[in-house]
């Protein structure tokens, strides 16, 4: 158990801060909820609801009768506020009491809570800071020790600086949101004390920006646009601009936080004016403005200092420097003027919010307690068996009721919920033997919320932890049987595979957007076609060994312009929870949409389709059986040959089926069908590795032998080492694609070492002749660059032929591989 | 990691800023798939935006900052997004990682 007081308090007019100091370092405490380390001091109350901090003070302006801030000014005196919903009456002591509550629920270490320091101002006469201690016995604190804000921030500045003051004096400049304070602050014998002090509760950071609005933004407006009335029409609550009135003051503020470290700033907005013209506005705040802008209310502060020196008989040499706190003091003309003035000094080391804070906490690690306390003993905890719980676990509404039942007493306890992601607070409440609560939940996520009981001193006597999921299960929602993939091309391979768009388990209804690009040129009128297949089934399938659920196809007949190799292809893929799949396609370049929806019912197995494509099998089968017939590869042959005989089975079952039959035969043999087309895929994946390993020795063969030309330099040489050096690892992962990217990069350096080689070049162009441009779809370019190259040739002007020769093979890159497809492919990849 | 966040929270309200004022237009519309697009793209980084637009406001939602205009506090829907809210996704959490700035408006029934 610590020695020492336990925490630092700032309990400051506008924002308050609870910190602690362990092992030589002060930890300032966030809120948990919205994890800023500062509590605005504002109280507000809405039904039986008490709202602390952020929340309360979006409600200041607009509920005054029931929000209550700035209490601070009103401490020691007998002033109270009424609750208007409840006619209540609170005190300044009962507010601040409730704000030093809500900062011990920031606390999130071990150990005893029950002694504090909290500051207070250097005004404060003995009745106010009798008040404040009040406040801090009432919030549950057994020991609070007072400590003035100006003495605080400089215990910051001396612990942070390492500093071994002895003596001296220095000034306290505290330029905050609201209000202004300076203090002349002494040391003397070890001894900190403040010997005067001034301030203006009307001064400080929301007056410059009512300032950038009123003096800036406002003429800009009339220049502009026609307005009557602007500044009414802004500022009252049933002005019709009112609502641009609290953008402004958004903006406003980010056009003071940008000048403190650059010379502009943009205002940009837009606004309807009285005549109904939409006017874009947009401004530019110099530095220089702004400053002419809140020059008058620096000044102002000066004249305070000034009255400080006069008051005392110092002159500006007595003191060692002026120490700047108070979020205001970023501004760069408080830090210049102060220094133009007074020319010692200006200290901004210190983080201007939470320096006083920080202060409060080192004093309080330093300050022994005056008595000894028992550990955690104030807090009781109440028996978990004791409350009940109900709530669904799952749901697909946007929010949810939660019950609690209470089976002891519940007099003066009070209860909160919070959702951990920092989105929810349900502020105080009463807490009563049934309670009630709507729990707003995140869309398709689990949601964790604590509910926890709190006793009139703000401990926490009981928490439990709540999850409910939303809308991942539901019992209305029903998983998906099976994966929804789409076909799309495989240039390695030369056939097309199925990519997963919604997995087996997934909930309906399921909608996706996915962006593929085009993988062949379509051109404007012609017969190609974009094929988008959507397909349920085996993810690791071949496409035909699955069923087809919905298809799209685009001609070029149907398209704008030509769609081009690359360009991409927006799907939006729906399944509804009856199964209606929807499929929509957009396409980018012609700024095109095709869309269709398939119902799960229409889907119709006929003899005819499987008739077709068991052909389509066997031709496939029958080429690769020639090719493997052609390599020796009699293992794989004799496979494909089984695959035959099976399909030929089929068929014959097929043939026995009347055209017309309704029965389950068909979708029997269809599944049979996918079956073979699962075993098909099997024979041409391990064939098409084993003939790209055979083209890369081929390649490698080829370059070695390039390699030997004069013409090869040492760079074609190395590039051929780097390709060839991880050949053993490569090989055997028996990665496709890398292996046809190392076959590439082998054919362009042999193309390389070609184009040097001006035998080679001629050779090259007796090869282009002899195509006459019948592998390019530009074919008329090509020839009258083949001619070109004729004459080139003719003429032996070597350098010309080689430029051509490129020409030819840029067109032919550009181009692609159009003709890739043995069979047609989607055209997506 | 919160320096990257902050950097990319910059990058989305100037997006969502982009998308309000060009999406009032009628002749834009065509634009709202591409602002899809890239919001797709933000949630491959795992971050999910969201315009809370036209939703309730009450001071429950700590996933907004309001403002409120007009001139009663009562029945507030959101009537102007000036930041969405992000939502960083790891591990199956969700952490706020930017709240909402907008302007609440209230309707007396």
């Amino acid at each position: 158990m610590s020695t020492t007081i336990d925490y630092g308090i700032d309990l400051g007019t506008t924002n308050s801060a609870i910190a602690r100091y362990v092992k030589g370092e002060v930890i300032v405490f966030k809120n948990p909820i919205s994890l800023k380390e500062t509590l605005p001091s504002v109280v507000a109350f809405k039904n039986e609801r008490t709202i602390v901090g952020d929340k309360a003070r979006e409600m200041l302006k607009k509920s005054s009768n029931n929000v209550f801030g700035l209490f601070k000014r009103k401490m020691g005196t007998s002033d109270s506020y009424m609750v208007g919903d409840t006619g209540n009456m609170l005190s300044p002591i009962q507010l601040s009491s409730i704000i030093l509550k809500e900062l011990k629920n920031f606390i999130h270490s071990e150990g005893s809570t029950e002694s504090v320091v909290i500051t207070i101002p250097s005004a404060f006469d003995t009745v106010q800071s009798n008040a404040t201690k009040k406040a801090g016995y009432e919030a549950g604190f057994k020991e609070v020790v007072l400590l003035q804000e100006p003495i605080a921030a400089s215990l910051a500045y001396a612990n942070k600086s390492n500093l071994n003051i002895t003596d001296g004096k220095w000034l306290v400049y505290d330029l905050g949101g609201g209000t202004f304070d300076v203090a002349l602050t002494a040391i003397d014998d070890g001894e900190l004390k403040i010997l005067d002090h001034e301030g203006d509760n009307y001064l400080g950071g929301t007056d410059f920006d009512k300032a950038i609005i009123e003096q800036f933004i406002i003429p800009k407006l009339k220049e502009k646009g026609t307005f009557a009335n602007l500044e009414t029409e802004l500022k009252t609550a049933s002005g019709k601009y009112n609502r641009l009135f609290y953008k402004l003051m958004f903006l406003a503020e980010e056009a003071k936080k940008e000048l403190t470290n650059s010379p502009i700033a943009e205002i940009e907005f837009e606004v309807t004016d009285d005549k109904g013209d939409d006017l874009d506005i947009y401004l530019e705040l110099s530095k220089e403005v702004f400053e002419s802008l809140i020059q008058a209310s620096i000044d102002k502060t000066i004249q305070l200092i000034d009255a400080i020196i006069e008051r005392n008989q110092i002159s500006n040499e007595d003191l060692k420097c002026i120490l700047l706190i108070g979020g205001s003091t970023y501004i760069p003309l408080v830090r210049s003027r102060l220094h133009e003035k007074y020319g010692i000094e200006i200290n901004t080391s210190l983080d201007p919010t939470t320096a006083v804070v920080i202060g409060a906490a080192y004093y309080a690690g330093i300050k022994p307690k005056a008595k000894k306390t028992a550990t955690s003993s104030a807090t009781t905890s109440l028996k978990k068996g004791n409350f009940k719980f109900a709530y669904e676990r799952v749901v697909r509404e946007a929010s949810t009721m939660l019950l609690v039942m209470a089976q002891e007493e519940t007099e003066g306890l009070q209860y909160r919920i919070t959702r951990s992601d920092g989105g929810f607070d349900s502020g105080l409440l009463p807490m009563s033997k049934q309670i009630t609560a709507d729990l707003p939940l995140i869309p398709n996520a689990h949601n964790a919320f604590q509910f926890n009981i709190l006793d009139s001193v703000a401990n926490r006597v009981f928490v439990e932890e709540i999850g409910i999921t939303q809308g991942k299960f539901s019992i209305d929602g029903q998983p998906l049987p099976n994966n929804i993939c789409l076909e799309v091309d495989s240039i390695e391979s030369e056939t097309t595979f199925l990519e997963p768009v919604f997995k087996k388990n997934d909930i309906l209804p399921l909608r996706k957007v996915i962006t593929k690009q085009v993988s062949k040129t379509i051109y404007k009128d012609s017969n190609e076609e974009i094929v988008i297949k959507v397909f349920e089934g085996d993810i690791d399938s071949i496409p035909a060994a699955n069923k087809l659920i919905g298809m799209i196809s685009v001609s070029g007949s149907s398209l704008d312009r030509d769609l081009i190799k690359g360009s991409d292809i927006e799907l939006t893929l729906e399944i509804t929870e009856s199964r209606d799949l929807k499929v929509g396609a957009y396409f980018t370049l012609t700024d095109q949409e095709f869309e269709n929806t398939f119902s799960s019912s229409e889907s119709s197995i006929t003899k005819s389709v499987l008739q077709t494509e068991l052909n389509s099998f066997q031709t496939n089968l029958g080429v690769k059986l020639q090719q493997l017939e052609k390599d020796a590869k009699y293992e794989e042959a004799a496979r494909v040959v089984a695959i035959d005989k099976e399909i030929n089975e089929l068929k014959s079952e097929l043939e026995g089926i009347a055209d017309d039959q309704i029965s389950d035969d068909f979708y029997v043999l269809d599944v049979r069908k996918r079956e073979l087309g699962k075993k098909m895929q099997a024979v041409f994946n391990t064939s098409f590795l084993t003939k790209t390993i055979e083209d890369y020795y081929e390649w490698k063969e080829t370059t070695e032998f390039r390699l030997i030309d004069k013409e090869a330099t040492e760079q074609d040489n190395a590039e051929f080492k780097k390709v060839v050096e991880d050949e053993v690892k490569f090989l055997q992962e028996g990665n496709i694609t890398t292996i046809k990217m190392k076959i590439n990069h082998l054919l362009s350096i042999c193309r390389r070492i070609a184009q040097r080689t001006p035998m080679t070049s001629e050779d090259v162009m007796m090869h282009y002749l002899y195509l006459k441009g019948q592998k390019y779809m530009a074919r008329s370019k090509a020839n009258d660059l083949i001619a070109k190259g004729d004459h080139a040739l003719e003429n032996k002007n070597y350098i010309e032929l080689v430029s051509v020769i490129k020409e030819l093979s840029i067109l032919k890159d550009k181009e692609g591989n159009s003709d890739l497809f043995k069979n047609k492919g989607t055209g997506l990849k | 990691m919160q320096e990257q966040h902050k950097a990319l929270c910059n990058i989305i309200n100037q997006f969502h800023s982009l998308e309000a004022k060009l999406m009032t237009s009628e002749e834009n519309q065509s634009l709202s798939r591409r602002f899809q697009r890239i919001k797709k793209s933000f949630e491959e980084l795992n971050l999910f935006v969201h315009n809370p637009i036209g939703e309730d406001y009450s001071e429950t939602r700590l996933d907004c900052e309001a403002s409120i205009s007009g001139e009663s506090s009562e029945n507030l829907k959101i009537i102007e997004v000036i930041k969405p809210l992000v939502y960083f996704k790891h591990e199956g959490d969700n952490e706020l990682i930017q709240r909402a700035l907008v302007i609440a408006e209230g309707r007396a029934e």
